[in-house]
């Protein structure tokens, strides 16, 4: 017994008293092959109020239909959808290595639940049939809107907990 | 001898240093069960192995468990352990230049080839120290004659590295450059995505806890000019827990699944 509170104050240690949050909301609209189809937005947090500033990972928008994973990664220009090979910039000026952004913030850590607007501008391009197409949000002039809800969750590791890419119904 | 782009993606799995043998290692079960759960029903061709090399057991691995368990020790104490970072780098340090090192590098690198041969594209992920393997494995496979044409991705033993709590940016690794493909079109880049947790203390090589501050780790390494060939991205990932645990915590992270479908897709 004269270990315990010593366990209980390691595991708080641990943990930072996390607590684990995962924003998400989903659009319905067109990709870039014109299929209607809904896009997955989400990103996760954790809070350790005891030890740690809030921590988060990158935003990622999961396409129905396509096995692309559309990044929004937090840069010191803002937070931004940094090019792949197979992203092409079709709207915009010729700055290739930005192919959208998230509009309103600088660090995905003030964003919040309700709107979220994020521009599209690259279409995918496979380089040779070693890439298959991954069609996602169709690039246009004008933002995207999100409605995003925050959700507490126990882990992000159990299935469940985070959402999964929107179930294809129609290929 | 070409990559098949009709055959199975492979992922092959480079652990870091663990505890027991060859057999205690499930890495690749564990990724594979992260990519399938991901695609929620969606179609990949995709399969996924190990490189495991716990049987190839010298002094330097048993003192890189040390250091391990020294981290877990401190932390659990709250006592400063600066010193385990002077210890890490005699560890590679060793590491580097040691035969047993060299026996894991070329292992790697001949299985590898043996993919090569076998024609599946393949992706390598790598952990912790097995991230030192795997970037110095690929970097000697570019720099081997025959292999990496720019422009012919069929000619690439490696589609793709993918690093996890990776200690190859701290400078006691005395790794800073990759070795460039060459000119080409320019079309086409091998791409290698780290994935780091801001409070993984092997990453960053601060054991208090402290967060990681920045977005990069091994985006330095693309500095070697305009024909260097890497696609280099730095991703910083929440695992959801801290120190160690993060270290740990990155095999059943959804967002790193969700990128492996993207990438192996």
């Amino acid at each position: 017994m004269i270990h315990g509170p010593w366990l209980l104050m390691a595991l708080l240690l641990l943990t930072g008293c996390a607590h684990n949050y995962v924003y998400s909301g989903v659009l319905e609209a067109e990709d870039s092959t014109g299929k209607m189809r809904q896009h997955l937005l989400y990103w996760n947090r954790t809070e350790r109020p005891v030890w740690f500033d809030t921590v988060e990972g990158s935003i990622r928008m999961l396409p129905q239909c396509s096995a692309n994973t559309v990044p929004y990664d937090e840069q010191p220009s803002g937070i931004v959808f940094r090019t792949r090979p197979t992203d092409k910039k079709i709207i915009g000026p010729a700055e290739p290595a930005i192919c959208g952004e998230v509009l309103g913030a600088k660090h995905i850590q003030d964003l919040a639940e309700g709107r979220v607007e994020l521009t599209v501008l690259c279409v995918d391009t496979p380089k040779d049939d070693l890439d298959s197409p991954k069609p996602y949000l169709k690039a246009r002039g004008e933002p995207y809107g999100f409605t995003v809800s925050k959700r507490e969750v126990p882990n992000f590791s159990d299935p469940g907990n985070v959402p999964m890419r929107p179930k294809c119904q129609s290929p | 001898m070409a990559v098949d782009a009709t055959k199975p993606k492979r992922i092959l799995v480079v652990h870091g240093v663990e505890a027991g043998t060859d057999a205690d290692q499930h890495q690749d079960i564990d990724i594979n069960k992260l990519i399938t759960t991901r695609l929620n029903g969606a179609p990949l061709n995709f399969e996924t192995k190990l490189y495991a090399y716990e049987n190839i057991n010298d002094t330097a691995q048993r003192r890189f468990r040390e250091v391990l368990a020294l981290f877990t020790t401190a932390i659990l104490m709250q006592r400063p352990v600066d010193l385990a970072a002077d210890i890490v780098g005699d560890v590679v340090i060793a590491l580097q230049d040691g035969s047993t090192a060299r026996t894991i590098r070329q292992g790697l690198v001949d299985r590898i080839l043996e993919t090569y041969e076998e024609g599946n594209p393949l992706y390598l992920l790598a952990h912790s120290l097995g991230s030192i393997y795997a970037f110095d494995a690929v970097n000697q496979l570019v720099d081997t004659h025959g292999y990496f044409d720019r422009d012919d991705r069929k000619t690439w033993p490696v589609q793709g590295l993918v690093t996890i709590g990776s200690p190859v940016g701290l400078r006691m690794f005395g790794r800073n450059r990759v070795v460039p493909l060459g000119g080409g079109t320019k079309s086409k880049f091998l791409r290698w995505i780290n994935y780091w947790d801001r409070t993984d203390p092997v990453v960053s090589g601060s054991f208090y806890g402290q967060p990681n501050e920045g977005y990069t780790i091994v985006e330095r390494f693309a500095t070697a000019g305009a024909d260097v060939g890497w696609l280099i991205q730095d991703k910083v990932v929440d695992v959801g827990r801290a120190w160690l645990e993060a270290h740990v915590g990155y095999w059943t992270h959804p967002g790193l699944g969700d990128d492996l479908v993207s990438l192996l897709g």
